[in-house]
C-alpha cells in the first residue's frame, strides 16, 4: 500500500488494519518519504504470496510530496487537459527529452518562438553522455534532474566593440586610423608614417580608445587624410571611436563612382536596410547587389592585395595596381558597430505558449537547477566602453512571468513567491558551489528546487515564462523537470 | 476518515484503560546568525516530529509547519523509553534540521523540549604554520549545500586541534593541544561559545552525550574523564594505554563509549557511568567504529583485512559479517540505510572512495557505484537521520583537498550518491587548507 485514508495512533493501529507498510502519520496510515524511489514499491516475485501475486497486476504509481507518499496517475486519473508525467498530474511539462524526435534543441521544442530584435544563442539544451565521454561537453554535460537531457542557461556576453560595418576610405585615413589605434613606446617613439608604406594591418584596427592630439609620427599620415574627399555622411553610424569617425568621413578618389551609385542602390536593392541598416541582412545584401558593381569593383584593388598571396603573381599584379594608386588607393574602415549588447529581453530563454485558462485552484511552477561557476558579481557589459569602466552587478538568475504581448519587454513581470519577494536563483549563500558542467551528481540538483504561485490573473491561453540570466560569462544554470501543476 | 482501532490480541496497543498521553514538543532553537534553521536561506519548509517507544510498532508522527514551534501527539501510550525525533525538511526532502530527545518517559502528559539544530558539519584541519594556523580554525559546511557557512576559532594562543566529536546537539568537543598543554574544547552549538577542560596529557579525541555529565578524553597515553558540564576533570584512569587514537563513538544515551587505537589491543570500551574501561581484540589492525543509534552495536573495520565485526557493545560478543572490497580506514554507520561506510584510500596518489557494506544483507555495495570523493579522505560522519554523510580529503596537496557530500540511500535507488567539491580557501591565506576530521551536530 502506499497511502490510506484509516486513522490511526501509532504503527501497530496500521499493521493491525494490514497496512504493513504504513506508518502512522498526523494520524492517518500513510507511508512517510523524502523522495519518489522511497514510495516505489518492488514489484512481486516468486517469494510473495501467491495471492498477492495473482490478485494485483500492477504496483499502484506513487510520488513523493509533502515528505508523504501519494497515489499518482494514471491510477489516479488527471483532469482532462493534464499531462501525466513521474506520477504527478500537471498542467504542462518541459523536461527537454528527445522523446520521439530524430533531434532535440530549443526551437524544435518552441522555446524562444517570439519576436525579439537579435536572440541569445548560447542557451542550449544538453544531454548527459554516454560512458566515458568527456565532461563538460554540451553532449556530456552529466545527469540531468530527470531524463538524460536538461537546458543550459548562459548569458551572452557584450563585446566591447562587435561587428563592424565597413565602407571605403583613403589609404592616409585607414593608416592614420591604424595609427592613432596603436600603442607604442613613448620613450622611443616610431618614425613618422609614410602613407607608401602603410597600411601594415590586413584588417582595420576595432580601438576602444584612439590617441589624442594625435602623437608625432602619426600628424603627417593624418594630415594626409583630411585631403580625401569626403564620404557621404549618412553612412556613419553608432559605436565608433573618434579616430574611427574621421576614417569614416572621408572616401577615396578611386570610390567616387561607387560612392554615388551606392545610395540609391542601396534604397532599391535592399530594402532590409531601411529598417535595419547595421544589420547582418543589410551588410549582406549591399555586398552582393550593389559592391560588386562595376563602379565598386575598383575599390577594391587594394583591400583584395592585402588579403591574397604575395607569392601569386596575379596577387603580385593587384599589389602593383595598388600601389600605383597612391594616396588614392581604398581600404576598408569600419563606419558603424552592430548592436550586439542583449539586453534581458533578448538574453532570456523563453518557454513556449502554455494554456492556463482552463486551471483551477492554486497553480503553481516548480522547477529544478543547479548552477556552475555562479559567483558574486559580474560586469553585465557597455558596448563601445571600455571593459575596464564596466559597473557590476550582483549575479542572478530571474524567473519573469508574462500573460500578453510577450513579444515586447513590457509584457513581462518578475514572478513572486509566497512571500511577494522577486524570485531569483541561486540564494546569495548558494553560489561559488565550485561545480563545474558534468560534476553535478543527483545530490546537487537536489539542492535547487523552486516553486513559484502563478497569479490568477496570468492563467490565461497564452501564458509564458522565461529565465534571465544576469550571470557572468563563464557562469552557467541548468534547469529541469519544470512543471506547472495545481494544488487540487 | 474511518477512526476505529483494532484491538489485537497480542498486538495490543492500548492497555486497558489506557486512553494514551498528550505529548507536546516544543522546537527550541538557536537565533545566531547561521544557526537559525528558521532563517530563510536555510529553505526549512516543514518539520516532523516523531516518537518512537521501544516497542517495534509503537513509533507515529506528526508534521508542523515552518511557522510552529511546537508539535501535539495526542494518545501516546504510556512508555519509558521513547526517543523523540525531530527532521526539518526542506522543498527537496533534504534533511536542513535535526533535533533529538532520548530516553524520554512517557507515562501521563508530558511536554519536552528538543533542541533543533541546523544540519551541519564541522570540520578541523591539518596542522601548517602561517600567522593564522588553519589547525586554529573550524569550518562550518551546510550539509545540504557543501557551502562554508562561517570560520570558529579554537581558543588559546596557537591552537592545534586533534579530533572533533558532537555531543549529541548540545555541544562539539574538539580536543586540542596549545603550548604543549593537553585541552578538551566545548563548543556550545546554539552559541559557539567556548568552554574549555585542561587536561594532563594532550588527547586525540573527546566523546560525550548529553544528559550524561561524564565524557571520555583519550590520547597521549591517557584516559580521563571529564564532567562536561561542569567543564572540568572527573577522573584519570590509572593505567596507561598507549597507542593513537584512530576513531571513537559515544552512544546515544551516553552510557558508553568505543575508542580504535593502533595499538594492541585495538578496541577500548568505556563505561561512562562507572567509569571503567575494558579492551576487546576482535579484528586485526582496526582502523575505524560505526555505532548504530541504538547505541549497543558497533561496527567495526579494518586497515589490515577488509573484514567487518558487529560488536554488542553490553555483552561484547562479536560476530564477523562479511568484508569490504579492501582494507579501510575510519567508519561511519547510516541507520537509515543500514549501511557501514568507510573511506578507503587507494594507491600512492590516495584516490578516495566511500566503500558501504549492508548490515542486513551482509554484502558490501559494488565497488564502481562507490561514492568517489577527492584524494586521501581522511574523515567521515554521518547526520542525526542517518541520511547524509560528509566526508573530507586532506588531498595530497592542498590543491587536491576536498569535501564530498553523500546521500546514503537503499539499494532500490542505485545506492548512495554524492557531490564533492574542491576545498574553499581561506579569505586570509593564498594556499587552501586540508581538512583531518569533521563531526556534525547531532551526528556520529
Amino acid at each position: 500500500m502506499v497511502t490510506s485514508n484509516v486513522g490511526c495512533r501509532i504503527d501497530q493501529d496500521c499493521a493491525d488494519e494490514g497496512f504493513n507498510a504504513l506508518s502512522c502519520l498526523n494520524g492517518v496510515c500513510q507511508r512517510p518519504c523524502l523522495r519518489d524511489v522511497d514510495c516505489a514499491i518492488p514489484a512481486f516475485d516468486e517469494e510473495d504470496p501467491p495471492a498477492c501475486r495473482e490478485g494485483v497486476s500492477s504496483v499502484p504509481a506513487a510520488f513523493c510530496e509533502g515528505q508523504v507518499c501519494r497515489l499518482g496517475c494514471p491510477d489516479v486519473p488527471c483532469a482532462p487537459g493534464e499531462v501525466c508525467q513521474a506520477a504527478r498530474c500537471a498542467l504542462d511539462y518541459r523536461g527537454f527529452e528527445r522523446g520521439s524526435q530524430p533531434f532535440v534543441n530549443l526551437s524544435t521544442l518552441g522555446w524562444n518562438a517570439i519576436d525579439r530584435p537579435a536572440e541569445n544563442t548560447r542557451m542550449a539544451i544538453v544531454y548527459r553522455g554516454d560512458e566515458g565521454c568527456r565532461l563538460g561537453d554540451p553532449d556530456c554535460a552529466g545527469v540531468a534532474s530527470e531524463g538524460e537531457r536538461f537546458a543550459l542557461l548562459a548569458r551572452q556576453p557584450t563585446p566591447p566593440k562587435g561587428t563592424s560595418v565597413t565602407a571605403f576610405t583613403c589609404r592616409p585615413c585607414r593608416c592614420c586610423l591604424e595609427c592613432l589605434a596603436t600603442p607604442f613606446d613613448e620613450t622611443d617613439p616610431p618614425p613618422p608614417i609614410r602613407p607608401a608604406s602603410c597600411p601594415v594591418g590586413r584588417t582595420a584596427p576595432a580601438p576602444i580608445a584612439c590617441f589624442d592630439p594625435p602623437p608625432a609620427h602619426c600628424r603627417d599620415v593624418c594630415q594626409a587624410c583630411d585631403a580625401c574627399p569626403d564620404a557621404d555622411p549618412a553612412r556613419i553610424g553608432e559605436r565608433l571611436a573618434s579616430c574611427e569617425v574621421a576614417a569614416a568621413r572621408k572616401t577615396c578618389p578611386s570610390c567616387r563612382d561607387c560612392d554615388a551609385l551606392l545610395p540609391a542602390c542601396t534604397r532599391s536593392a535592399c530594402p532590409v536596410c531601411a529598417t535595419a541598416p547595421a544589420s547582418l541582412a543589410c551588410g549582406e545584401c549591399v555586398r552582393d547587389r550593389c559592391q560588386s558593381r562595376p563602379e565598386c569593383r575598383s575599390c577594391g584593388v587594394c583591400e583584395d592585395a592585402l588579403d591574397c598571396d604575395p607569392n601569386d603573381a596575379a596577387c603580385m599584379q593587384q599589389g602593383g595596381q595598388c600601389a600605383g594608386l597612391g594616396v588614392g588607393g581604398c581600404f576598408f574602415t569600419p563606419v558603424s558597430y552592430r548592436d550586439e549588447q542583449l539586453d534581458d529581453h533578448e538574453q532570456a530563454l523563453v518557454s513556449p505558449a502554455i494554456d492556463l485558462s482552463a486551471a483551477a485552484g492554486s497553480v503553481f511552477l516548480r522547477f529544478d537547477y543547479v548552477s556552475f561557476g555562479v559567483g558574486e558579481r559580474y560586469r553585465p557589459g557597455i558596448q563601445g566602453r571600455d571593459p575596464m569602466t564596466w559597473p557590476e552587478a550582483p549575479q542572478e538568475v530571474l524567473l519573469q512571468f508574462c500573460s500578453a504581448d510577450c513579444d515586447r519587454p513590457s509584457g513581462w513581470g518578475t514572478a513572486r513567491g509566497a512571500g511577494g519577494e522577486p524570485v531569483f536563483f541561486p540564494p546569495v549563500d548558494r553560489r561559488s558551489n565550485r561545480l563545474v558542467l558534468g560534476g553535478q551528481t543527483r545530490l546537487d540538483w537536489r539542492n535547487g528546487r523552486i516553486r513559484v504561485p502563478i497569479p490568477p490573473e496570468r492563467l490565461v491561453s497564452s501564458f509564458r515564462y522565461r529565465f534571465v540570466p544576469r550571470i557572468g560569462d563563464d557562469a552557467q544554470v541548468g534547469v529541469d523537470a519544470i512543471y506547472i501543476r495545481s494544488d487540487r | 476518515m474511518k477512526r476505529g482501532l483494532s484491538v489485537v490480541g497480542v498486538g495490543v496497543v492500548l492497555g486497558c484503560g489506557d486512553a494514551g498521553n498528550a505529548l507536546d514538543v516544543v522546537l527550541a532553537h538557536s537565533g545566531v546568525s547561521g544557526l537559525n534553521p528558521y532563517a530563510a536561506s536555510v529553505g526549512l519548509v516543514r518539520v516532523r516530529v516523531r516518537a518512537d517507544g521501544e516497542g517495534e510498532l509503537d513509533a507515529t508522527a506528526v508534521d508542523v509547519a515552518r511557522d510552529q514551534r511546537s508539535a501535539r501527539i495526542a494518545g501516546y501510550p504510556s512508555r519509558r523509553n521513547v526517543r523523540i525525533v525531530a527532521e526539518g525538511y526542506d522543498a527537496h526532502g533534504n534533511v536542513v534540521a535535526y533535533g533529538e530527545r532520548p530516553a524520554v518517559s512517557v507515562q501521563r502528559a508530558v511536554s519536552v523540549t528538543v533542541a533543533l539544530r541546523r544540519n551541519l558539519g564541522y570540520v578541523t584541519h591539518a596542522p601548517r604554520g602561517g600567522a593564522e594556523p588553519p589547525a586554529s580554525k573550524l569550518y562550518v559546511f551546510d550539509l545540504v549545500s557543501r557551502n562554508r557557512v562561517t570560520t570558529v576559532r579554537i581558543p588559546g594562543t596557537a591552537p592545534v586541534a586533534r579530533r572533533i566529536s558532537a555531543r549529541g546537539g548540545a555541544s562539539l568537543l574538539v580536543s586540542y593541544v596549545d603550548g604543549g598543554q593537553g585541552f578538551v574544547g566545548i563548543l556550545d552549538a546554539a552559541t559557539h561559545g567556548w568552554r574549555t577542560i585542561a587536561l594532563g596529557d594532550p588527547p586525540d579525541i573527546a566523546l560525550g552525550a548529553p544528559g550524561q555529565p561524564i565524557g571520555v578524553a583519550v590520547g597521549g597515553g591517557a584516559v580521563t574523564f571529564v564532567d562536561l558540564d561542569a567543564a572540568s576533570v572527573a577522573e584519570v584512569f590509572g593505567p596507561r594505554i598507549g597507542g593513537r587514537v584512530l576513531d571513537g563513538a559515544v552512544s546515544a544515551d551516553g552510557s558508553r563509549a568505543v575508542v580504535v587505537i593502533d595499538v594492541n589491543p585495538g578496541l577500548l570500551l568505556f563505561d561512562l557511568e562507572d567509569r571503567t574501561v575494558r579492551s576487546m581484540d576482535v579484528i586485526n589492525q582496526p582502523s575505524g567504529v560505526g555505532l548504530a543509534a541504538d547505541g549497543r552495536t558497533a561496527y567495526i573495520t579494518s586497515s589490515a583485512d577488509p573484514l567487518v565485526v558487529e560488536v554488542d557493545l553490553s555483552s561484547g560478543e562479536a560476530e564477523l559479517l562479511g568484508a569490504f572490497p579492501g582494507p579501510v580506514g575510519e567508519a561511519a554507520y547510516s541507520d537509515a540505510s543500514g549501511c557501514v561506510f568507510a573511506l578507503a584510500s587507494e594507491g600512492p596518489f590516495g584516490v578516495g572512495r566511500v566503500l558501504g557494506f549492508d548490515t542486513e544483507t551482509r554484502r558490501a555495495r559494488e565497488v564502481d557505484r562507490a561514492v568517489r570523493t577527492f584524494d586521501f579522505p581522511s574523515g567521515i560522519a554521518v547526520d542525526g537521520s542517518g541520511r547524509r554523510l560528509l566526508v573530507v580529503a586532506t588531498g595530497g596537496t592542498t590543491s587536491t583537498a576536498g569535501i564530498t557530500l553523500v546521500d546514503s540511500a537503499p539499494a532500490l535507488d542505485g545506492g548512495a550518491v554524492g557531490s564533492s567539491g574542491d576545498y574553499p580557501r581561506d579569505e586570509s591565506d593564498v594556499r587552501r587548507y586540508r581538512p583531518a576530521g569533521v563531526a556534525i551536530v547531532y551526528g556520529r
